[in-house]
């Protein structure tokens, strides 16, 4: 049953999707063709081309530098004003006289939506970052004239140079660098669909109350959002403190802790945030 | 396990000075069609979500075969609201699939024969259907199950009289002993005919439980009439 | 299509009247097949629980028997439908001299009038 509330949910939700992504691939196509503008030459040689055309070719590539900005950012705002809206109207309003009288679970249902957008999210954020570093590649290929090869070539090195200076002080504290990494890439992973979880909930608590319950929703939402910045706030600062910070090796330590608290508030927040929905809908449930 | 449906206790309160369902008991057996009649605010519509698992009850519980309202008990019954509850982007052949994939019980040739018999395309979409045509095929949908009890919210009100009698003689041709159907409605003029018994709710109590012929035969008048007579202002 | 019953009285006993006037004026003739209960139910416009009770009803007087395997016929004694028949048709009499009475009418210009509009229909 689960496997058929996912595939369902996916069918409901793929064709926003893609065409988020496919928006992505035509600003990053969109942002290549920035680069062959004059004004990225001209900051290594001189242009041969008329004046005016050349100003007026430069205004152009700023603007279209802004629009590819916009529009990335507009992909990762869209996926997820798409997926709580989906989440909202599925599940409070008329399809929701369908989707709670089908012979499921409430764990069911509530597992295959959070499944099913976290999977959505992954896919943009990876193309925005993917988007973002062809990007800058085809920048630095126009600013300096190499070739992108060269260009992945000189980066490596560089790259090369800041991890071994990462890896002399994170041995001197006695912390493992790798832990970082992962520290980093599992507060991604799990920061996501944490991020969703408590989206929903904060729908799921606008739905306890008999009028207004959008308005109750997006306050809630805010209430829980100021709730975590503060007890992230104290949290941080008690770690600060109780972290006796006297050098760069404790500094290392500190910069791993707090990743790992954060990670773990939100991971908390989150927990509750389902815990929240599931009752509701199961023991609250009172459709329109 | 012979009774279908044992309802024993039951109370929905919202709070201290909205009880909408107060301490119901009843037992309903299988093979009847059974009408739920009622003023507005009698507590018909809350009834009716908590046998289908929309609402939980405060006090009380409903068991369907022997079990208490959830995932199992869902799987036979089958429920139609009386609103569109269907999403307008689908299309109806799209629906039919879905229908399937979730009910065991879900004959998909039975649908398309009914569909065509009301010369329903089944590559339309939900949103391009006129309200009574959406209304027919839900309908469709629920009759097309081979579910325990139905439980029909208001099937014919807002609906042409030629549709009207599409709808009951669907519902006496899917008769089966096995199962039982029940229709909440106003429209008891219309509907009389094809009930075996009624259920008068008012201010969220049972006010009588008894069959058609025992009304007409102890007070010599309809129940849409007795009705009136129970329920005047 | 639906049969057309009075709302005021038992619906069962309305459905008997009416399959037994049917059988007696020969639209279900003596030995022939019945619909089945959903069938007639499902013409009729009436609950099948009803009809199956009517269908009842008419088997115990006799007018109907039911075959194993063969669904329901009208009984082959044509004698039975012919008393079922004077005892209905006694039934009409009775009311027509009451009601005749309650017009002020006796018994013997009943039987006048009555004999008038049979020469003249």
């Amino acid at each position: 049953m689960l496997g058929k509330l996912i595939k369902y949910e996916w069918k409901s939700t793929y064709k926003v999707g893609l065409l988020l992504l496919l928006g992505i691939v035509l600003a990053t196509l969109m942002g290549f063709v920035i680069f062959q503008a004059p004004m990225w030459k001209s900051m290594y040689r001189d242009s041969s081309i008329d004046e005016v055309a050349e100003v007026l070719l430069n205004v152009a590539s700023v603007f279209s530098i802004l629009i590819y900005v916009l529009l990335l950012v507009g992909a990762v705002y869209g996926i997820y004003i798409f997926l709580v809206v989906h989440f909202y109207r599925s599940m409070y309003k008329s399809e929701g006289y369908l989707l709670h009288t089908l012979p499921v679970t409430k764990h069911q249902i509530l597992i295959s939506k959070i499944l099913v957008s976290t999977i959505w999210v992954y896919l943009i954020t990876i193309a925005v970052i993917v988007s973002v570093n062809l990007f800058l590649l085809a920048m630095m290929s126009a600013i300096s004239g190499e070739s992108i090869p060269d260009i992945i070539g000189s980066i490596s090195d560089i790259y090369s140079d800041i991890y071994i200076l990462f890896r002399s002080l994170f041995s001197a504290s006695g912390f493992s660098m790798n832990m970082y990494w992962v520290m980093i890439l599992l507060s991604s992973i799990l920061g996501i669909p944490a991020g969703l979880i408590i989206m929903f909930g904060a729908i799921s608590i606008g739905q306890l109350f008999s009028k207004n319950r959008v308005a109750m929703a997006i306050l809630s939402y805010i209430g829980i959002t100021i709730a975590r910045s503060v007890l992230s706030s104290l949290i941080q600062g008690v770690n600060f403190i109780g972290t006796a910070l006297s050098g760069p090796e404790q500094f290392v330590g500190y910069i791993n802790s707090s990743m790992v608290l954060s990670l773990v508030l939100n991971v908390l927040l989150a927990v509750g945030c389902y815990i929240i929905s599931y009752h509701v809908i199961s023991r609250k449930l009172n459709m329109e | 396990m012979n009774e279908l449906v044992e309802i024993v206790g039951l109370t929905k309160a919202y709070d201290a000075n909205h009880v909408a369902v107060n301490n119901i008991s009843l037992t309903l057996p299988r093979g009847r069609i059974i009408g739920l009649l009622g003023p507005n605010g009698s507590g018909k519509t809350t009834l009716i979500k908590m046998l289908n698992g929309l609402l939980t009850p405060s006090r009380g519980d409903i068991r369907i075969n022997g079990q208490l309202v959830g995932p199992l008990t869902k799987a036979h019954v089958a429920y139609l609201p009386d609103r569109t509850y269907l999403s307008g982007n689908q299309k109806i052949q799209d629906i039919l699939d879905y229908f399937a994939d979730f009910y065991s019980d879900f004959s998909v040739e039975k649908a398309k024969e009914m569909l065509s018999n009301l010369n329903i395309d089944t590559t339309s979409r939900m949103r391009t259907l006129s309200k009574g045509t959406k209304e027919k095929v839900q309908l469709i949908l629920v009759m097309s199950r081979n579910a325990d009890l139905y439980v029909l919210d208001e099937p014919i009100a807002g609906v042409d009289p030629a549709a009207r009698d599409y709808i009951l003689r669907t519902i006496i041709n899917n008769y089966n002993p096995e199962a039982t159907v029940i229709i909440s409605t106003h429209l008891i003029g219309d509907i009389e005919q094809v009930l075996d018994e009624v259920i008068f709710m008012r201010y969220g109590q049972l006010v009588l439980y008894t069959s058609v012929d025992n009304i007409r035969e102890q007070h010599g008048k309809s129940v849409d009439a007795y009705f009136r007579e129970v329920f005047a202002c | 299509m639906a049969w057309d019953l009075d709302a005021d009285r038992p619906i069962y006993a309305q459905l008997v009247e009416r399959i037994q006037m049917q059988i007696i004026s020969g639209y279900y003739p003596p030995g022939g097949r019945l619909p089945s209960v959903r069938e007639l139910a499902a013409t009729a416009a009436v609950n099948p629980n009803t009809m199956q009770k009517a269908f009842a009803e008419l088997e115990k007087n006799g007018l109907i028997i039911t075959q194993r395997t063969n669904g329901r016929t009208v009984t082959e004694d044509e004698e039975l439908i012919k008393s079922v028949k004077a005892g209905l048709a006694k039934e009409l009499i009775d009311t027509f001299f009451e009601k005749m009475k309650e017009l002020g009418c006796t018994e013997k210009e009943a039987v006048e009038l009555l004999k008038n509009a049979s020469e003249a229909g």
